[in-house]
């Protein structure tokens, strides 16, 4: 990869990366170092990296820095056990997506991010579990229990009857 | 022997589940966690050719889980506009844009000049000094040269004779009330052209010490040295610095005054232009253009006016005192 390509990855995925962590953590300053921290990283290989694998590269990083982060602070929510009546409160009359968005803060990290990555990047099965380091059916099973659980909060939040 | 008396086998019997058919269940069995789980898969369009055909069934069999099914296309996440603040400084400079920012290195120094000149440029004023009719600062007296004793210069008497009857200007002419700088502030210097011309041409018997002599021109020429020393004395004594060393009024800045007129032209109103605000709205405007950071903030003292102004960046740093008369 260029300086050229090295650039543009920082213009073309840099925000990418960030609102990824960002809304996984929900802290700017933390997202904005992690970011930062991958970019260094990405700059010391530079010359290894290929531009067309740059983008899954950055958030295969950027993801694993996170988790560090997460474990570090103790603040992973483990899916055993997960508190459900955690998730429910009065969103009535908010904006559809903010109210989704309320809802995924309250989902187990790892549902989070592949739900991030789904449906913001687009990502399919397999690169989301290339940059997670988890397999194929486990992404799929995260992905489809996060969006029920996302469901539910809508419905007992009478935003759905 | 044979194999089958050596190791014997039980035979299974035909034994049939009573229960069998019980068991079996349809699509429309699924419970409402399961067909979730299948709805959301659907949503994702992760079905595969028996999966969807059996979700499209139990739909039909009950008709409230296609509206439940549907309500799965629209949890999806649409993502904010979360923006990286830091993501221009990142940026690795290429050789292209070394040349470039080079380049643009040169022109902020230029600017960050025209700057400081605006800032700073009215403050020359006050580093002239009034000075008197009379004074004359030290570096605008003659210098003298001195010549070793060695060689006088002697004039015949003839041309001692002539120089003898011409009026002496320095002490006919200058009115008494006008104080003669050579007598009270330089009388070592002054002393050469208040001398007789006998006392300079001739050294004193005796002495070793040296003597200033007149140069040759004018000791032969018929022009008397003290009337030159007075006339260049005169001359001087009328001269004003603050005459000389040009000022930056107001009414003379004419950048201030373009750019004031500018505004007026732009906004219809009279606004207030000072040089700190024309230098605030370059550093701004550099700053968007560019993605840079450079500061310019008023430094004050207790009573809270401005005393200095700091302009500072990576590149360059100064601070300036604030003139209080610049406009």
């Amino acid at each position: 990869m260029t300086v050229k390509e090295y650039n543009n990855a920082v213009k073309e995925f840099g925000d990418h990366v960030y609102r990824f962590i960002y809304r996984n953590l929900k802290d700017s300053h933390r997202a904005g170092d992690i970011v930062q921290d991958t970019y260094e990283k990405l700059w010391r290989c530079v010359t290894e990296v290929e531009y067309a694998a740059v983008k899954s590269w950055l958030f295969t990083s950027a993801y694993n820095r996170m988790i560090d982060v997460i474990r570090k602070d103790s603040r992973m929510v483990d899916v055993e056990y997960y508190d459900e009546s955690s998730l429910y409160a009065d969103e009535s009359g908010s904006d559809l997506n903010e109210i989704l968005h309320r809802a995924l803060e309250r989902l187990p990290a790892a549902q989070r991010s592949v739900i991030l990555l789904r449906d913001y990047e687009g990502y399919n099965y397999r690169e989301i579990a290339d940059i997670t380091g988890l397999s194929e059916a486990q992404v799929k099973t995260y992905i489809f229990r996060g969006r029920v659980a996302l469901r539910n909060y809508l419905v007992k939040t009478s935003v759905w009857q | 022997m044979k194999d089958d008396s050596d190791f014997p086998r039980l035979m299974p019997p035909d034994d049939k589940n009573p229960a069998h058919d019980g068991l079996l269940r349809k699509p429309e069995d699924l419970i409402d966690d399961q067909f979730d789980l299948l709805a959301a898969a659907w949503s994702e369009e992760a079905l595969d050719g028996d999966q969807f055909s059996e979700l499209e069934e139990a739909m039909t069999s009950i008709p409230s889980r296609k509206m439940r099914a549907e309500s799965f296309r629209e949890v999806k996440l649409v993502p904010y506009d979360d923006k990286w603040a830091g993501r221009n400084r990142l940026l690795r400079p290429t050789p292209a844009t070394g040349v470039i920012k080079r380049t643009l290195v040169v022109t902020l120094l230029a600017a960050a000049a025209v700057v400081a000149f605006i800032i700073t440029g009215p403050a020359i004023k006050s580093r002239t000094t009034d000075i008197g009719p009379g004074a004359l600062p030290e570096e605008a007296v003659m210098s003298e040269a001195l010549i070793p004793e060695a060689s006088p210069i002697l004039i015949p008497d003839s041309v001692k004779s002539e120089s003898a009857a011409v009026p002496r200007v320095a002490e006919t002419e200058r009115p008494a009330s006008i104080p003669r700088v050579a007598e009270t502030e330089r009388p070592t210097s002054i002393r050469t052209a208040a001398m007789t011309e006998q006392e300079k041409i001739t050294p004193a018997a005796g002495t070793a010490a040296p003597q200033r002599a007149l140069p040759v021109s004018l000791a032969i020429n018929t022009v008397n040295p003290v009337m030159i020393a007075a006339a260049i004395t005169n001359d001087l004594q009328t001269v004003q610095m603050a005459a000389i060393i040009p000022t930056h009024d107001k009414a003379d800045n004419w950048i201030i005054r373009g750019i004031s007129l500018l505004a007026k032209t732009v906004t219809k109103e009279e606004n207030k232009i000072d040089g700190y605000l024309v230098a605030s709205a370059c550093v701004k405007g550099l700053n968007n253009a560019l993605g840079w950071e450079m500061e310019l903030e008023h430094a004050g003292n207790k009573a809270g006016e401005p005393v200095a102004v700091n302009f500072s960046s990576s590149l360059l740093s100064f601070s300036a005192p604030v003139n209080k008369n610049s406009p």
